[in-house]
């Protein structure tokens, strides 16, 4: 359970040390493909803690999903449509539901009763 | 069930996975904010640096476009001075027009008269922050006051720091320092003015609504007054241009 947290702190102070940055020109477009990153990786935990992981399904949406975020923002930049502000708010939305549902499924856990609510199912569903 | 003890569980390879994607995303988490400090320093350093430019770059055209003024009327005064040596009509247009740059304050002028200083109280003689800030430095107002107090004196010809006070010049407040004829002056500043010495002197030094130079010394500002056999004043190097005075001729309206 705590793999995934020491596995973000880990990686940060491997950034930090190494205290790489990015090009200033796409630093936005690394931002929205970070952002695309977390809403992965709260996707994967919010499907181990409801069973329905699938590890290629994550990977994938991982990688792709993070390219995808990047070069649809720098894109839009290209073209002149503000894709970027759609992404932040694709992800920020997505990311922010499943944090809520990943609380409530560890609340339950903790609570030792696992019957789902049918408000919690309608929250799912959003 | 065996296979569990050489193997982590189903959840705890799930977990395996993500950890290994947070990971990857935290290393760009990090990258990512080290980006963003160095942008954020970045264009804050770089606006600055910019407008330090921009400022320079007009300073200095401004001063091209000055000289260039002041060579043209040069040029213009040599002509004139050629036609006035003419005799006739034209000789006499000459003259007079002469007499009106001097009026206008487009020449160099030299005479008696007095010289004003003013200065911002000195800053450790008091606190620096604050409301109060306001009470010890020398405001656009004062410099203005001074002026029409030598005006009254019958002053012909007055510069505030070098800078020729003439009927279109502006004499306003730009933050820290002062805009006369849209030139930076700051404190201290001397104020010079060409007329009779004594009755320039009386109507600096007259009491408080009349001019507010009392009122200055009185509040412990370095001010001072000085009569002078000889002084000379520089042009006006800006440029006269009306664009909705126009001339009434005789008789009408």
């Amino acid at each position: 359970m705590w793999l995934p947290l020491l596995g973000l702190f880990t990686g940060f102070l491997i950034g930090q040390i190494l205290n790489l940055s990015f090009p200033l020109d796409y630093a936005k477009y690394f931002s929205v493909a970070l952002l695309a990153a977390l809403d992965s990786i709260f996707g994967g935990i919010k499907g181990v803690l409801k069973d329905t992981y699938d590890g290629s399904i994550l990977i994938s949406s991982f990688f792709f999903n993070t390219l995808l975020a990047g070069t649809l923002a720098y894109l839009g930049d290209r073209i002149g449509v503000d894709l970027y502000y759609a992404a932040i708010f694709a992800f920020g939305v997505r990311i922010f539901q499943n944090l809520a549902i990943i609380r409530r499924l560890l609340l339950e856990k903790y609570r030792g009763h696992r019957s789902p609510k049918p408000d919690g199912e309608e929250e799912e569903s959003l | 069930m065996g296979m569990k003890k050489f193997h982590p569980s189903q959840k705890t390879r799930n977990y395996l996975a993500i950890a290994f994607l947070c990971l990857i995303s935290g290393f760009f988490l990090a990258q990512s904010m080290n980006t963003h400090t160095i942008s954020l320093n970045k264009t804050t350093a770089q606006n600055k640096e910019d407008l330090i430019a921009s400022i320079r770059r007009y300073q200095s055209s401004n001063q091209e476009l000055e000289q260039r003024i002041k060579r043209l009327r040069q040029e213009l005064a040599a002509r004139q001075e050629k036609m006035a040596a003419n005799p006739g009509q034209m000789g006499e247009m000459s003259r007079e027009l002469e007499e009106k740059k001097v009026l206008a304050g487009l020449t160099k002028v030299s005479g008696p008269g007095v010289v004003v200083t003013v200065a911002d109280i000195d800053p450790g003689q008091r606190s620096l922050s604050g409301p109060d800030a306001e009470n010890f430095i020398v405001h656009d107002g004062d410099l203005v006051n001074i002026v029409y107090a030598l005006r009254r004196g019958g002053a012909e010809a007055i510069a505030i720091n070098g800078q020729r006070v003439v009927s279109t010049s502006d004499i306003r407040c730009g933050g820290s320092i002062i805009l006369v004829n849209r030139h930076w002056v700051g404190s201290p500043f001397k104020i010079e003015a060409i007329g009779d010495p004594d009755r320039l002197y009386a109507a600096v030094t007259a009491e408080y609504p009349l001019s507010i130079y009392p009122v200055l010394k009185e509040n412990k500002f370095p001010v001072s007054i000085e009569k002078k056999k000889e002084i000379i004043l520089p042009e006006y190097n800006g440029s006269y241009s009306f664009s909705y005075a126009k001339p009434v001729k005789e008789g009408e309206r």
